[in-house]
């Protein structure tokens, strides 16, 4: 193809010139231009590899349907692959590579392959590289494989692209005639209109024409429907694809003006769509039609009206149809030698090395530089088809036409087969109406096969030929998924846009089936290939499921916790700067000789009131919770049906028709849910109320020998000499209210204090100043770990799993004694939930003073025949013993107190012992040190 | 991204709400005797069916239960109901 | 374990072996002499079994009643086209990365048979042993991959525990930045996992199964079941009556409507489980990666597109079609997972309709109906039990009953409350 830009023809801006590199050479364009057409006014013409064979390829298509020319182009910092020229804008400063070819598509010195693509046809693989063994085989195919390369520099240089709810009354997809149309008698009609189009202007087959629609200027046809869009009120986005159709009338956009600018996602509701998207050749089958200089009729004069690209000196027109009456005069308008083929003449084929030549027709050669190709006109129908639409076969047109769909959905223009101006306006003016077609003789000849001169190439980028296309249906790969899944047509980054209907009209010459029993495939979104990047927004790093934060998280960094994620929230692990291990031993002894202070805030406190209250309670919690007293707390377990435990926390009873439910922080939301499905859903609602108040109390808890002094030394409004373990008491702090609970978590006397949370500095920094008397020390949820597991006190999920039931845990009473129904009740009496063999919770100790790994096997057995009998759960470093000690669930563990037990752990075996889950303190004297 | 009419709270995105169970099972009476069958049954069994479906939802901002008739297969919502007997508007 | 019958391919003129120098052959002829990979049959009257629906375990269980237990008049019937469900749909992982002991037998099986495959039915499968890792971002995690890999070298299948260093090495594409949202401790790594070619197992196993004399017939949607003095008989389709001495159900997400013509109800529940395909490039992943945290898995294809998903749709559906909240969610892990993804452009993307069951762990075996057996409930991972799935159900429709591995998996688990429930064990959804 000698293409070559005309001196005035179409819309770039000759006045301003857009350098850019073409691997490596400098070159350059007009603002204006895509990065097709500016490698077309130099010169280009091999832009692209195929896929499988690497054969030579020049563009084919206007823009989205181009199967060839893609390329990788760094811009600045930023890097992107696949490219498709047609459909990029050209930036200065662009770096252009074509892929797939190395060097260069033009010098590939893969092209040899085509030589063995006798060897080589649709499905092979399946058929070979078996033996000796595909892994073999496997790593060169990879390397052949793939098209663009992936940069991974300078990503931080990528806008982070924005997202973006919308509803409108009538969206309509497609800015040409029919949609200009259609989006102006909808806004006349009182629409709330949405017109976009994912050209950078509008128009579509008239932008840049000469043409008159109506008998007018078609620019000034389209500036007149424009303004009146714009006094009406409806909105024009372009450079905006309709990508996506999903559930409930959703239309998903992407807006991006250009390669570099930020990407927006445009969820966008709407009551009315109306399908204006045109339609695309389908490519004329002939002998060696995948030459470069042949393209796309549509194509070559889109090149021209927008670009004022020639596609070439001496063209010629191979049109099955009636569509492009004007093409001829245009081409010699533009000065170009123009040579009509008649179809009707005998099928063709196309002839010459590396770029079109010449042409046959029987004895007839043509000497060309360029055919422009159209079988038939293949409407746009990937978003009728998303939307439910269902297709039908138009045997004369030979092209697929919109039938039956869903009533909020409206086809029009030359999308629904109204190809002629008349009819395609005629149909967007009664838009909401089914318009029947003319029936005019459209088509010109059936395709004549005629494979002797040369393949005849279906999908270009991924080489399907007919031949491929007749072998898959000698396998009996007839149904069109097969065939497309075999052959791998329509799989390429096109996505079958031109080589669908080619492929069923081949299948179903092939199986003698009619083309409308062979089936079509499903159109499937994106309808164009969109960026990653635009599906994340701005959630990356920490802005990606953040995690809560604590209202001392200030106070905590001055003091230079190490703040890590615990269930959804970001909390002290330890405070300092030495070594972790040393930081948590020390806060240990210091909980366990003096007094430490923890902010225990994310403890879910979830209220519960009403006359119903404790009724539901009790069949909430597998505890009896009926005989909990005012100012009581009790311990206990919630249960799934299925008896498995879910939560364990405190509950405390306020009065009896207010209590308090603790539960672990990564809980709160879950326990709540929980708890409003029973209140719902199997209670009477109007007679228990929930309410989560976490976020509403800080909570710190004071803990150590030393806990119950500095509490006395301080004013809480309320006597809190006679406030037993397990007992619960409201009083006052500075004028607001404070809730005590005495729970322990670590053994020893400690104070749970809640205050609201915008009180939560004050007492951070009351009970530190209140406390240095008695040398209290702020302690992470690592040292609290430690602390619990020495008394045997687990955390759900980590010392448990979905299987473990209370009794394994050692609570078996309420099992035993409850009369009441609760929660999971009947799947404690079941065989397996009585039987011996269960995991239950067990102490392991072992010599030395290696503490055994977390998740560690318990096993029986040697070798081969190695059986796991359970798992460490919890596994530390005692600090108060100067000795390891880990919890785990072990098979019948209850019974296999003071055994001796093998513990496997990545290849390797030790001995420990089986022991109670208590560690320190085992009589219970730390509670009231 | 579908919408679910919430009974309290009006047509939100689907992301605000979660799927319960299928509606029209009660939860057997555990005082009494049960076979396994039955509270197998009750625990596990579901009719899943392909078309329309009763639901049991609940819209997690305002916490509130109630009941929807769905269609699995386009998504169409066909009835939404409140699980309490009086409508609150 | 198991024992394995090795049949020697017989020769069938109807069927062309395939193998490179076969190629070389044909190509001379210009490949016009290449046989039907299976061959298009009208149902008989009756057949010993009637196997409903041809997805990979369909054709699979058929292929292994003819070759490993010798009963060759059956059919396969199938509503659309073959292997067009959940098996032309997913993003085919192999894997037995499993906490329990019966898992780990079923699905090793698997792999082991999986390992065979493509000289077995002379068919490449492609299946690639490019490994597996299972991301561990904390400690706390660590520990459970420790568990896990613990439990896995137990069970007798391979695991290794990776620390940050080697998981760097090894795959060096993923995200060690310390502001990551979720940083890079390790994982879980099985070298035996991988990816195969979903296509070509069902393909692969439907040429094998008709020239094993079954026989596959598509577009033949089964109306009702035929059922006589309190036993299964049969089915009704599209094509007229065809009764079976034995009918098994292999339809994965359309289990439950099927299962309600037959008068009773399972423990499933349906779902949209979406997958995604990113255009073609050059290499850059060469194993499967899974983050829970993140909740996206990706392996890279043959082909050079980056194959991902994540978890479950959250509403039920049947609706083959994917929808944007979850898409959203994926591959906002997936970038901030491997954050090269964030320049490749999403070209594809669909949704397969998965049958879950409470613990998340198939049903295979018998029904209430007697005389219809079942296999289902593969949720989120059935393309990797395929050979498995197909063996067992085989056994158990030849044998009137369980191998001992497929025993743990029959549906009366529920009644007695024995679960396997890997989510549950593992932390880790399966």
């Amino acid at each position: 193809m000698t293409s070559f830009r005309h001196t005035s023809w179409g819309q770039v801006d000759r006045q301003k010139s857009i350098p850019f590199t073409y691997h490596g050479k400098a070159m350059s364009g007009y603002a204006g231009d895509t990065v097709a057409s500016a490698l077309m006014a130099n010169g280009e013409t091999i832009v692209g590899r195929s896929f499988k064979y690497h054969r030579p390829r020049g563009f084919w298509g206007a823009s989205w349907e181009e199967p060839n020319g893609f390329f990788d182009i760094q811009v600045g910092q930023q890097h992107f692959t696949n490219c498709q020229g047609t459909s990029t804008q050209l930036l200065a400063g662009m770096s252009i590579q074509s892929i797939n070819g190395f060097p260069s598509a033009r010098y590939d010195i893969k092209g040899g392959l085509d030589l063995l693509q006798r060897f080589m046809p649709a499905g092979f693989y399946y058929k070979t590289f078996m033996a000796p063994d595909w892994h073999l085989f496997e790593p060169s195919i990879r390397h052949m494989a793939g098209m663009g390369r992936l940069n991974g520099e300078n990503l931080h240089a990528d806008s982070l692209s924005q997202k973006q709810f919308r509803n409108v009354q009538t969206l309509v997809v497609g800015a040409g005639i029919a949609g200009l149309e259609a989006a102006y008698q909808a806004a006349k009609a009182g629409q709330r209109v949405l017109l976009v189009d994912d050209k950078a202007n509008p128009g579509g087959s008239y932008y840049g024409g000469q043409g008159l629609i109506e008998e007018q200027a078609s620019a000034d046809w389209i500036a007149q429907r424009l303004a009146a869009l714009q006094a009406m009120g409806a909105e024009v986005m372009l450079s905006t694809t309709a990508f996506g159709i999903y559930d409930h009338q959703l239309v998903a956009l992407a807006q991006q003006d250009n390669l570099t600018s930020t990407s927006k996602l445009i969820k966008l509701r709407v009551e009315h769509l109306i399908i204006a998207t045109g339609c695309i050749d389908r490519p004329l089958l002939f002998a060696n039609n995948d030459l470069p200089g042949i393209c796309s009729a549509h194509a070559a004069r889109t090149w021209l009206q927008s670009y004022g690209i020639v596609a070439g000196q001496r063209i010629g027109l191979a049109i099955n149809h009636r569509g492009y009456a004007e093409l001829s005069k245009q081409f010699t308008a533009a000065g170009a030698e123009v040579v009509d083929i008649n179809l009707n003449n005998g099928p063709i084929s196309a002839h010459g090395w590396r770029q079109l030549k010449s042409v046959k027709q029987g004895r007839q050669q043509h000497q060309l530089d360029s055919l422009l190709t159209s079988a038939s006109l293949t409407p746009v129908l990937s978003l009728w088809s998303q939307a439910g639409g269902q297709l039908k076969w138009h045997a004369q047109w030979q092209t697929m036409l919109p039938a039956d769909g869903p009533a909020w959905c409206h086809v029009v223009g030359s999308a629904a087969g109204h190809f002629g101006d008349a009819e395609c306006l005629h149909s967007s003016r009664h838009y909401a109406q089914r318009i029947p077609h003319k029936d005019t003789a459209f088509v010109i000849v059936n395709q004549q096969p005629n494979d002797n001169q040369g393949r005849q190439w279906v999908d270009f980028q991924n080489d399907v030929t007919s031949k491929d296309i007749a072998l898959a249906a000698r396998e009996n790969y007839t149904s069109v998924e097969h065939l497309k899944r075999y052959t791998t047509l329509g799989m390429a980054i096109d996505q079958g846009k031109s080589s669908n209907i080619n492929a069923l009209m081949l299948m179903a010459e092939c199986t003698n089936k009619p083309v409308a029993a062979v089936g079509t495939t499903k159109f499937r979104p994106p309808f164009t290939p969109q960026p990653l990047s635009m599906y994340r927004g701005k959630s990356s790093g920490k802005l990606l499921n953040p995690p809560k934060r604590l209202p001392l998280e200030q106070e905590h960094r001055h003091m230079q916790a190490a703040l890590k994620e615990y269930g959804g929230w970001l909390r002290p692990a330890w405070y300092g700067t030495q070594a972790w291990d040393q930081a948590v031993n020390q806060e240990v002894l210091h909980a366990r000789t003096k007094v430490a202070l923890l902010d225990a805030t994310p403890l879910g406190k979830i209220e519960v009131m009403g006359p119903d209250a404790k009724a539901f309670l009790n069949f909430v919690y597998y505890n009896n919770m009926a005989s909990l007293t005012a100012g009581q707390i009790r311990y206990g377990f919630m249960l799934t049906e299925k008896g498995v435990v879910f939560d364990d926390g405190v509950l405390t009873c306020i009065n009896n028709h207010h209590y308090l439910v603790s539960c672990s922080s990564s809980h709160a939301d879950g326990v709540e849910g929980w708890l409003e499905a029973w209140r719902q859903d199997g209670h009477n609602p109007e007679r228990i109320f929930i309410h989560n108040t976490t976020a509403q109390w800080a909570t710190l808890t004071i803990t150590g020998p030393a806990a119950k002094s500095l509490m006395q030394s301080m004013d809480w409004g309320v006597d809190l000499d006679n406030l037993a373990h397990m007992q619960f008491t409201q009083g006052s702090f500075k004028q607001h209210p404070v809730r005590i609970a005495r729970v322990s978590f670590t053994g020893h006397t400690s104070y749970e204090i809640s205050v609201p949370s915008s009180q939560a500095k004050s007492l951070w920094h009351t009970l530190l100043e209140q406390g240095k008397p008695f040398d209290i020390a702020p302690i992470g949820l690592e040292a609290l770990s430690v602390l619990r597991a020495e008394k045997g006190f687990i955390i759900i999920g980590k010392d448990t799993d979905g299987e473990t039931m209370p009794q394994d845990l050692g609570f078996a009473g309420p099992l035993r004694n409850k009369t009441q129904a609760y929660i999971g009740d009947r799947s404690l009496r079941l065989e397996k939930a009585q039987g011996t063999n269960r995991q239950q919770l067990v102490g392991i100790t072992v010599n030395g003073q290696q503490p055994l790994a977390t998740g560690a096997h318990i096993v029986t057995g040697e070798l081969e025949n190695k059986q796991s009998i359970g798992y460490v759960t919890s596994s530390y470093f005692s600090p108060t013993l100067n000795a390891p000690i880990a919890l785990a669930l072990v098979k019948n563990g209850h019974q296999r107190m003071n055994q001796k037990v093998t513990v496997f752990n990545q290849g390797s075996q030790l001995i420990a012992t089986v022991t109670q889950p208590t560690f320190v303190d085992l009589e219970g004297n730390f509670i009231d040190a | 991204m579908q919408q679910f009419p919430c009974p309290y709270c009006g047509l939100r995105n689907e992301t605000e709400f979660h799927f319960a169970a299928e509606s029209g099972k009660t939860r057997p009476d555990t005082n009494t005797p049960i076979d396994d069958k039955h509270w197998s049954d009750y625990l596990y069994q579901n009719y899943n069916p392909k078309g329309t479906s009763k639901e049991v939802w609940m819209h997690l901002a305002c916490r509130e239960v109630f009941l929807m008739t769905r269609d699995t297969v386009n998504m169409d919502v066909l009835e939404v109901q409140a699980l309490r007997g009086e409508h609150h508007d | 374990m198991y024992t394995y019958v090795h049949n020697k391919q017989e020769a069938d003129p109807m069927t062309l072996p395939y193998s490179a120098w076969q190629i070389a052959k044909q190509s001379l002829t210009n490949h016009k002499n290449w046989t039907p990979a299976w061959r298009t049959k009208q149902p008989k009257k009756h057949y010993d079994v009637i196997v409903i629906g041809a997805g990979g375990h369909g054709l699979a269980t058929a292929y292994y009643l003819a070759t490993q237990h010798n009963i060759k008049h059956v059919a396969v019937l199938e509503k659309n086209w073959l292997g067009g469900g959940n098996t032309g749909r997913n993003t085919t992982a192999i894997r037995s990365n499993y906490f329990y002991p019966e898992s780990v037998a079923l699905y090793d099986l698997s792999v082991r048979l999986y390992e065979n495959l493509s000289a077995e039915l002379n068919y490449n499968v492609m299946f690639s042993q490019r490994g597996m890792l299972v991301m561990a971002h904390s400690e706390a995690e660590m520990e459970m991959a420790s568990r896990m890999t613990n439990a896995m070298q137990i069970n007798g299948t391979d695991a290794e525990l990776w620390g940050r260093k080697k998981t760097a090495k090894r795959i060096p594409v993923l995200n060690y930045s310390d502001t990551a949202r979720y940083p890079i401790h390790g994982g879980v790594w099985q070298s035996r996992a991988g990816t195969g070619r979903h296509d070509a197992v069902a393909w692969g196993y439907a040429r094998a199964a008709d020239k094993a004399g079954v026989d596959i017939i598509q577009n033949c949607e089964v109306t009702d079941f035929i059922v006589e003095g309190g036993r299964c008989q049969g089915v009704n389709t599209q094509l007229g009556e065809i009764r079976g001495e034995q009918t098994a159900m292999v339809v994965a997400g359309h289990s439950s409507p099927l299962a309600s013509l037959a008068g009773f109800s399972l423990p499933l529940h349906s779902y949209a489980l979406q997958a995604f395909v990113t255009e073609p490039i050059k290499p850059v992943l060469d194993t499967v990666v899974f983050s829970p945290s993140y909740g996206t898995y990706v392996s890279q294809s043959d082909k050079g597109g980056l194959v991902f998903g994540g978890a479950l749709d959250r509403v039920p559906s049947y609706g083959q079609k994917g929808n944007l909240p979850m898409q959203e969610q994926v591959i906002t892990g997936l970038i901030e997972m491997m954050p090269i993804a964030q320049r490749a452009k999403l070209l594809r993307h669909w949704a397969g309709i998965v049958d879950v069951t409470p613990d998340s762990s198939p049903l295979i075996g018998g029904t209430p109906l007697p005389g219809l057996a079942l296999n289902c409930g593969w949720g989120t991972g059935g393309f990797k039990a395929i050979p498995a799935g197909g063996f067992l159900t085989a056994h158990y429709l030849a044998k009137g009953g369980h191998h001992e591995i497929s025993k743990p998996f029959d549906l009366s688990r529920f009644e007695r409350g024995e679960l396997i429930d890997e989510g549950a064990a593992s932390g880790i959804a399966h």
